[in-house]
């Protein structure tokens, strides 16, 4: 009788653990840390599309992007935007006008607007900051998306920081750790954007995500894929690349 | 324009000489870019005059390599204007209706502690205002009301200072001005203002509706929270400093979030104009020296936008109105259908007007193929 209860109690309290969430394998904190690993570089240089879609209309935007530390550089190469440049450094842009040859500095409030008329923001795209730097990380449940079991996290945002999505509920890949699927909420809770992969692919000892789709949640029939068709990690910048010199 | 075609001179045989050197490899590796465009312009003239005029334009640039520190651009614009209407008969040709004009031809080096160019170039010290008093070139920067063009012949040296901070020196060579236009301006990043500081000194000329000699230019861009700062400050003058005129722009944006996801642009600026650099007492009489200019855009959808600028000179009551509608049409061709209505009595600045020019309204819509 005695080493029945025993067993009960000893269940319960596994039961316990597992509805707690004390017994998944990592903490959220640790989880976001290794995607972290994987998605961010000291250095980061990438040639990829951007596919604006609005119902049967579509719009294709090249571009080559570098990064490094918390600036990047974006220059569009496709040919109705051939020549434009962005700067990003510490939260400020700066664009190049290929027409008049001349760089002039974007307004803050221009950083949550579309990028090139798509839904995903400048800010979004020249985002260079760590997640776990920028979010508070909960683990919520275990879930599968296209057979891979991935961690729910979610993030609110750190007090103090500046982002564009106040909270975001990410799906990882529990064996990959990469976004397979991101929610990314206003204060007001209403949901903005939902951002799925399409691709994941291991490059250079990492997965990364080469094609993903973000829908804007606001509008109708919209949507902006983007696809990486190279990427190198880690790369050597030239000095002077991040500067209004190089723009011109 | 004798030292127009002297720099013309100097340009093409060096254009030629690097053609020359590279030749295989630059012949192989030259692509074609530009735009083919049709315009449909109907205009109604102050006496109630509808007239409508078609104007054909193709933007050529020739996408040429770089070479180590060394580029190169050549670019030109050709209009057909088949009723020759716009462009009258040119005498030298024989051609009516035809009118070629070379936007960019010029070689940059870049050098460890400079850059150089020489050579045709557009000149524009945009501070992303509607419009800016203290451009290198006023004409430049009405938005094209006045049909200037940023291009000069002209050697530039830009001089990095660090990431943010560099010094443009300009030696310009206009076209109808015997003489050189010179400019200086040094800009740096203070704070997150975009700040600079420029002078530039005009050549004599009957030509030019420009009453001062030298500029001196300051200009700042920011933002205060959400919301964009910007302003100009200038001082025109001739011979005698004391006896110059300040010119005064302060200007803001913001972005408004609609409910359905799209944003509405608006920009809002306020010019005195005591310099008579826009507002020409000689042209249009004592119109007073103040205009507020407003800008709305709107985005409709990734593809589509519509906007609307208008500027009101605040002592005649005269009004420019300016609506703006773009689409894009498939994937690839660009419709755009741009208005503007005058409304003021004649001799006020946006008032009717036949010898200025200035119709009661018109409509340009044009279709665009970028390649």
């Amino acid at each position: 009788m005695k080493s029945k209860r025993k067993l009960v109690m000893v269940l319960s309290v596994m039961m316990l653990l597992m509805m707690s969430g004390l017994t998944y394998a990592m903490t959220a904190e640790e989880i976001i840390k290794k995607v972290d690993d994987f998605q961010y570089s000291d250095s980061v240089q990438m040639e990829a599309d951007m596919i604006i879609v609005n119902g049967n209309r579509k719009m294709t935007k090249s571009m080559t992007v570098i990064g490094e530390g918390s600036s990047s550089l974006v220059e569009f190469t496709n040919t109705r935007d051939r020549g434009t440049k962005f700067l990003k450094i510490d939260g400020e842009l700066w664009m190049f006008f290929p027409d008049a040859e001349e760089v002039v500095k974007i307004s803050g409030h221009m950083l949550e607007q579309g990028m090139m008329g798509s839904d995903i923001s400048y800010q979004d795209a020249m985002e260079t900051e760590k997640m776990s730097d920028l979010y508070e990380w909960t683990i919520l449940r275990e879930e599968e998306i296209d057979g891979r079991l991935c961690y729910v996290i979610k993030g609110v945002v750190k007090e103090g920081k500046k982002v564009s999505y106040y909270r975001r509920i990410s799906w990882i890949d529990k064996e990959r750790f990469v976004f397979l699927r991101e929610e990314l909420y206003a204060q007001s809770g209403r949901l903005l954007k939902l951002v799925e992969a399409k691709k994941v692919e291991q490059i250079a000892e990492r997965w990364y995500t080469t094609h993903m789709v973000m829908e804007n949640k606001l509008k109708k029939n919209t949507y902006t894929e983007f696809i990486i068709h190279s990427i190198e990690f880690n790369l050597e910048i030239p000095e002077g690349t991040f500067s209004l010199q190089n723009l011109q | 324009m004798l030292r127009k075609y002297k720099l013309f001179g100097i340009i093409v045989p060096i254009f030629l000489l690097w053609l020359a050197i590279y030749a295989g490899v630059v012949c192989a590796e030259i692509r074609l870019g530009g735009i083919i465009e049709t315009n449909l312009i109907t205009t109604v003239s102050p006496d109630g005059e509808v007239t409508v005029d078609w104007l054909e334009h193709l933007n050529l640039e020739f996408l040429l390599p770089r070479y180590d520190q060394t580029s190169a651009r050549l670019e030109v614009d050709l209009y057909y204007d088949p009723q020759g209407k716009i462009f009258a008969l040119n005498e030298e040709s024989g051609l009516s209706g035809f009118n070629l004009s070379v936007s960019k031809l010029y070689f940059k080096h870049r050098f460890d502690k400079f850059h150089l160019t020489l050579g045709r170039q557009p000149i524009t010290w945009s501070l992303s205002s509607i419009l800016n008093p203290v451009d290198f070139s006023i004409s430049s920067d009405l938005m094209g009301m006045t049909g200037g063009n940023t291009s000069e012949n002209a050697v530039r040296a830009y001089i990095p200072l660090n990431w943010s901070s560099n010094l443009t020196v300009i030696a310009a060579f206009p076209e109808g001005r015997n003489a050189t236009k010179w400019g200086l301006r040094g800009r740096t990043n203070f704070h997150g203002f975009d700040l600079t500081m420029n002078y530039v000194n005009e050549p004599e000329s009957l030509l030019t509706l420009i009453p001062y000699k030298q500029r001196l230019g300051f200009t700042a861009k920011g933002d205060v929270g959400p919301i964009a700062v910007y302003g100009a400050l200038g001082y025109n003058f001739d011979e005698d400093f004391a006896d110059g005129k300040p010119t005064y722009l302060v200007g803001t944006d913001y972005s408004f979030d609609l409910e359905y996801g799209s944003k509405l642009v608006a920009q809002l600026e306020y010019l005195r104009d005591e310099a008579q650099l826009v507002q020409n007492e000689m042209i249009f009489g004592p119109i007073g020296p103040d205009l507020l200019i407003g800008m709305l855009s709107y985005e409709i959808d990734e593809f589509a936008a519509a906007g609307l600028v208008s500027i009101f000179n605040l002592k005649d009551h005269s009004l420019m109105l300016g609506p703006e509608y773009h689409n894009m049409i498939g994937s690839s061709v660009d419709l755009s259908i741009r208005g503007g209505i005058f409304l003021g009595e004649e001799r006020f600045q946006f008032g009717p007007n036949e010898i200025l020019g200035i119709p009661q309204a018109m409509v340009q819509m044009s279709v665009s193929y970028p390649f």
